[in-house]
């Protein structure tokens, strides 16, 4: 009788980054988000928007906060015009995060090593966490996760990654 | 006699493994472990007892093995303790007994079992006073421990996974596949973990049927139906503890030849199906090799046909000795005799199968002795017969030729990991054991492990139990009809604990066998006034170690409820603990060793620092450099030399690592009037100005500087290291107290790369690198301004401040650009400077370097009295009038100078009125040595009543720099009027 501690779909996954890439924060005052010009960032908490080609554009973390990675120039004024309405503040945080894609049937499997992300993510689609000691923000994918890790402790998260690949 | 090795059949494959056991080669068959395949050699003897150092033999067929721990490997990658019956073999795998020397056979240390009297209960808390305990410690210390510490790593890593589930299932026996396929059928998420390597429990060998098919079957079809709905089955995975509703389960396949792994489970639903650890019979000489418990001998013939002797005696007090014993007559397999402790009487107490089945083994030419028992194994190294007497009549005693004796003395349930978060235990009469009681909604008990003991009940009780939890997770689907299944029947237990003995013999009569305590000890311990079961444990040391009590805690606490003439239930047992087997350090680590041992984090300039002789060391979670190499062969050399070229010259310094908070919104500036003890309102656009937090008690909570980006938006620097605490404080107040306000906070750091340029050159050298657009800045900046603009088309803010005393500038610039700034600063002629400089300048200018903020201190302390003048109503004003610290003995900051202007003084260093006195008036929290003024130098918190200039007091630090007459001094110790900063 096999048990399943461990299957090869375990080791299936690719790890592509960390990668730096200009991304904005913005917080609002209060949620549901109060006074607008009609901006529509009306994603719940926990949810990610994309674009066309699979893209993460708007991550709503936690209620009220906001993570925009490489916002087109539209998204950017339409941030602007909210904070400038008072909904809100936005943080420009060029070089705070830095992105990680995995992808693959093992990339639960190696996630779960720090967390218990499908637990975490059960009912949303992102959420920030500690995860291997690293403050991330964590998307769900259709082929994986999409990870925002802080600057400085990307090499790490990277490191910590591999070595846990090598002990699979 | 001596017992041969026998093989009668086995479900193993044929294909042999080569092996090595104390350097001697042996063949097992693929699937073996160490224990069933040295059993199948014959190979009696596998180590030495602890204490005495008594020849042991295997007593159990599991992880709960007291006696033969193996070391595993070769030196100095060894294992040690692991089980016998856990290590499976694979080729050429090489193991070793353990405490023993020289060899197995001739141990020179057994002489310790003349010494009985000598090493009885306690007696290292009697012995080894004189001359003194140095003179036994090296001794002592060699003989004394189980197995050697491994000196270098074999294994590949373990890892930790977290899961979830509706229902945790522990234990795959029948309670626990019952309990798996109710869940699972009712659509539940189930995780099973099962200690052992395969599924079933006692079903592999006991009879009976379960929805009339044999147990073999069954299982195999669970099993199946199990997969199918997506159960995850982890097997050779025990649960070995739990805390608020997290279980850990620790994996180890194969012993030790796959990877270790930790399984952290949060299940909605957790059924303990366990089952139980079975009991030996305290007798004389039950130790010997050859003595193993009844289940023990039951599973090694019916998984690896390896028969634990030729001629058999069972002893035990229940009517499964007499299944067992039919089981072993059809391996072909002799029984000399049965010696069932209960009279006839209680025997034929409800029901009859036993009875007839007596009848048919005697029939057979089986001796069967009701209401008599074992009184001692005979034999030399190994068993070579048992004397047996009748209860009635113990001086009535025989002897019968035999190579083994199989004991059963009852079952104990596996209940710790309902227990280990403080649950309690109920006596349970029919099995004369304790389980689990009065458990949380989320956790349930079930078949052996809820004192069922026939195959029918555990089997509905698991059923029962998992639909239960199912259902209570929220799972809505039919779990069906239960299986029916039929065995033996309960056993019918009378509990008997130990053979009559005398006190002399008693001392041979062992209850906890990894610990060699026995009955004699127990005696003792209660004669000494040890009368709880808790203290009875530690003084004895029963229930301790790797074992952890899993045969022993029953039985010990049996006996002395029999000493004592107590009930067992009055007595009760010590309590479990985690982890319930051995766990190893590295498993509980997971991925935290070496470099992961905790985050190490990284500025833009790290690799820089790397390439050029950055000496880089964890400051909190940063890593940052201590010094350059180039600079001095040592942390203190190159240190006195960055500093004296940064007053001389100038030079640069990775301030990255300088927390940072950007605080905007409408109400930004009320906010932080309200978070700091002056006001941040008054700050102007494009000025900054030193500011301190403090706790809602008064105490500094941090400092830094403050900018004022805009109207609205400012940017609070912390410690470094401190941005997560310092934003979780501020977003704290921010979302309760003043939760109504505009404001909103989040994290910058390393959105900002900071280079604190620093001397009498940084002003010349910044107009050469950041170029003709920011020269009209650099000279109208003055002390705490700031001005923004662009460097390399990306976004720069040049703040005048650099707490160094110098002339300085912070560079703060965008990461992408720190790279290339850092080294146009380098090609200018600056030069880096590390964290021993800076210490080092700032304390030459009574700067706080760190230790001054140690959580007990006041602003008063820290000599800032004017700030609080202001009157700001801040978080933790109010209570700084408390008259506590306005008194006398509060601490005062000063600055603090070896009185003779030579000696060393080093930061923690005891303050002292005078030499002789022991009573300390402060301490040392930062000293450097000033290349500067060329003496060592020193802040310290002191009385206040003796903080005045000029005061003499002693320096004690006893263990590094002896006494050094100090004399206060003030606290700015160079260039107090700021001039060179101010330049």
């Amino acid at each position: 009788m096999k048990s399943n501690h461990h299957s090869q779909a375990a080791d299936q996954y690719r790890i592509d980054g960390p990668r730096a890439e200009p991304v904005l924060e913005f917080k609002s005052f209060a949620y549901p988000l109060v006074g607008g010009p009609g901006v529509d960032l009306a994603v719940s908490p926990g949810a990610v928007r994309r674009d066309s080609a699979g893209r993460a554009t708007l991550l709503h973390f936690a209620p009220g906060r906001f993570l925009l990675p490489e916002p087109t120039p539209d998204l950017a004024r339409q941030i602007d015009s909210l904070a400038r309405a008072g909904v809100g503040v936005a943080f420009d945080v060029d070089g705070k995060w830095r992105e990680l894609t995995i992808t693959g049937a093992g990339a639960d499997r190696l996630l779960s090593s720090g967390a218990d992300v499908a637990a975490m993510l059960a009912h949303r689609d992102c959420a920030a966490l500690h995860l291997f000691d690293c403050p991330v923000v964590l998307a769900r994918r259709t082929d994986g996760f999409d990870l925002w890790v802080q600057a400085s402790y990307a090499t790490d998260f990277r490191e910590t990654l591999d070595r846990i690949r090598g002990q699979r | 006699m001596s017992p041969k090795g026998i093989r009668v059949g086995s479900r193993l494959a044929s294909a042999p493994v080569r092996f090595w056991f104390d350097g001697r080669q042996y063949t097992g068959q693929r699937g073996d472990t160490a224990a069933s395949a040295l059993l199948a050699h014959g190979v009696r003897v596998l180590g030495r007892s602890l204490k005495y150092r008594r020849p042991r033999g295997l007593l159990t067929a599991g992880p709960e093995e007291p006696n033969v721990l193996l070391t595993v490997g070769s030196r100095p990658a060894v294992i040690p303790n692991v089980p016998a019956p856990q290590l499976v073999l694979t080729d050429d795998l090489e193991f070793r007994s353990q405490n023993r020397w020289p060899s197995l056979r001739c141990d020179l240390a057994s002489a310790l079992q003349a010494g009985g009297g000598f090493f009885g209960a306690g007696f290292y808390y009697k012995t080894f006073m004189w001359p003194s305990w140095r003179s036994y410690e090296t001794i002592v210390r060699n003989l004394a421990g189980l197995g050697e510490a491994p000196r270098a790593a074999r294994l590949p890593p373990p890892t930790i996974e977290h899961l979830s589930c509706d229902v945790l299932v522990g234990g795959a026996g029948p309670a626990g596949l019952a309990a798996a396929l109710a869940a699972a059928r009712t659509g539940a998420r189930v995780v099973v973990c099962e200690r052992e390597p395969e599924y079933g429990g006692e079903l592999e060998f006991e009879g009976g049927t379960i929805d009339g098919r044999p147990g073999a079957q069954w299982i195999a079809e669970v099993a199946a139906e199990l997969a199918r709905r997506g159960v995850r089955m982890l097997t050779d995975t025990a649960i070995v503890g739990g805390s608020g509703g997290l279980l850990i389960a620790h994996a180890e396949p194969g012993g030790l030849a796959g990877h270790n792994r930790i399984y952290r489970i949060r299940p909605q639903r957790f059924v303990i199906a366990m089952g139980a650890v079975e009991r030996p019979i305290a007798f004389v000489d039950n130790d010997r090799p050859g003595v193993m418990l009844l289940g023990a001998a039951e599973r090694y013939l019916a998984r690896y046909g390896a028969a634990a002797g030729n001629n058999l005696v069972l002893f035990g007090n229940h009517d499964r000795l007499y299944a067992a014993a039919a089981r072993f007559l059809a391996a072909g397999l002799r029984v000399r005799a049965i010696v069932d402790s209960r009279t006839d009487f209680a025997m034929a107490e409800g029901g009859t199968t036993a009875s007839g089945l007596r009848a048919e083994l005697q029939r057979g030419g089986v001796e069967c002795l009701p209401g008599h028992a074992v009184l001692a194994a005979e034999g030399g190294v190994t068993v070579r017969g048992a004397r047996v007497a009748p209860l009635a009549s113990p001086h009535d005693e025989r002897h019968i030729i035999c190579d083994a004796i199989l004991v059963s003395g009852g079952w104990s349930p596996a209940v710790h990991a309902g227990l280990h978060e403080g649950g309690k235990r109920r006596y349970a009469d029919c099995s004369a054991a304790f389980i689990a009681a009065g458990q949380p909604e989320w956790r349930m008990s079930a078949g052996a492990s809820n004192a069922a003991l026939d195959l029918a009940a555990v089997v509905a009780d698991g059923f029962a139990a998992g639909e239960r939890a199912a259902r209570a997770s929220g799972a809505a689907g039919s779990a069906g009809p239960a299986p029916v299944a039929s065995g033996d029947g309960p056993p019918r237990l009378a509990p008997f604990w130990s053979s009559p003995a005398s006190t002399y013999q008693e001392k041979r009569q062992f209850v906890d066998f990894q610990n060699d305590v026995t009955v004699a000890d127990l005696r003792q311990a209660l004669a000494e006034g040890f009368i709880d079961i808790e203290h009875i444990k530690r003084y004895t040391t029963l229930g301790v170690g790797t074992e952890q009590g899993r045969t022993c805690d029953v039985l010990g606490a049996a006996i002395v409820a029999e000493l004592k003439r107590e009930t067992l239930l009055a007595v009760g047992t010590s309590r479990t603990r985690p982890p319930y087997h051995p766990v190893t350090l590295a498993a509980l680590a997971g991925h935290r060793v070496g470099q992961q041992l905790r985050p190490l984090r990284r500025t833009p300039l790290h690799e820089w620092h790397e390439a050029h002789g950055g000496v880089l060391e964890p400051a909190e979670y940063w890593m940052r450099a201590r010094y350059y190499r180039a600079n001095g062969a040592d942390a203190f050399a190159a240190g006195v030399a960055e500093a004296a070229r940064v007053r001389a010259a100038g030079g640069i310094l990775d301030g990255s690592t300088l927390g940072k908070i950007e605080v905007a919104g409408q109400d930004a500036a009320a906010y932080l009037d309200r978070m700091y003890l002056t006001q941040a309102s008054a700050i102007k656009v494009g000025r900054s100005k030193y500011m301190v937090n403090l706790r809602e008690d008064g105490m500094v909570l941090d400092d830094g500087i403050v900018l004022r980006l805009a109207d609205d938006r400012y940017l609070a620097t912390t410690s470094s290291g401190h941005a997560g605490h310092m934003l979780a404080h501020f977003e704290h107040y921010a979302d309760t107290e003043w939760s109504g306000r505009e404001v909103a906070l989040t994290d910058v750091t390393e959105a900002w790369a900071v280079i604190v340029v620093a001397g009498p050159a940084s002003r010349d050298t910044l107009r050469a690198v950041l170029g003709s657009a920011w020269h009209a800045d650099l000279e109208r900046l003055t002390h705490m301004d700031f001005a923004t603009g662009r460097w390399h088309s990306r976004e720069l803010r040049v703040l005048r401040a650099g707490f160094s005393g110098e002339l300085a500038f912070e560079l703060h610039c965008r990461p992408a650009i720190a790279m290339p700034l850092w080294q146009a600063l380098v090609d200018a002629g600056l030069e880096p400077y590390g964290l021993e400089a800076l210490d080092v300048l700032r304390v030459e200018k009574g700067y706080l370097v760190g230790a001054e903020l140690n959580g007990q201190t006041t602003p008063y302390d820290l000599g800032m009295d004017g700030l609080v003048k202001l009157g700001n109503p801040c978080v933790g004003r109010a209570l700084l009038d408390r008259p506590a610290f306005h008194e006398a003995s509060r601490p005062r900051l000063v600055g603090l100078r070896a009185a003779d202007g030579k000696a060393t003084i080093l930061g923690g260093a005891q303050i002292t009125t005078a030499a002789a006195s022991s009573r300390p008036v402060g301490h040392i929290t930062s000293a450097a040595y000033s290349p500067a003024l060329r003496q060592w130098i020193g802040l310290a918190l002191v009385a206040r009543s003796l903080a005045a200039d000029g005061t003499e007091l002693v320096a004690r630090d006893p263990l590094r720099n002896g006494d050094t007459p100090v004399r206060v001094s003030p606290l700015v110790h160079f260039d107090p009027n700021g001039e060179r900063m101010k330049s």
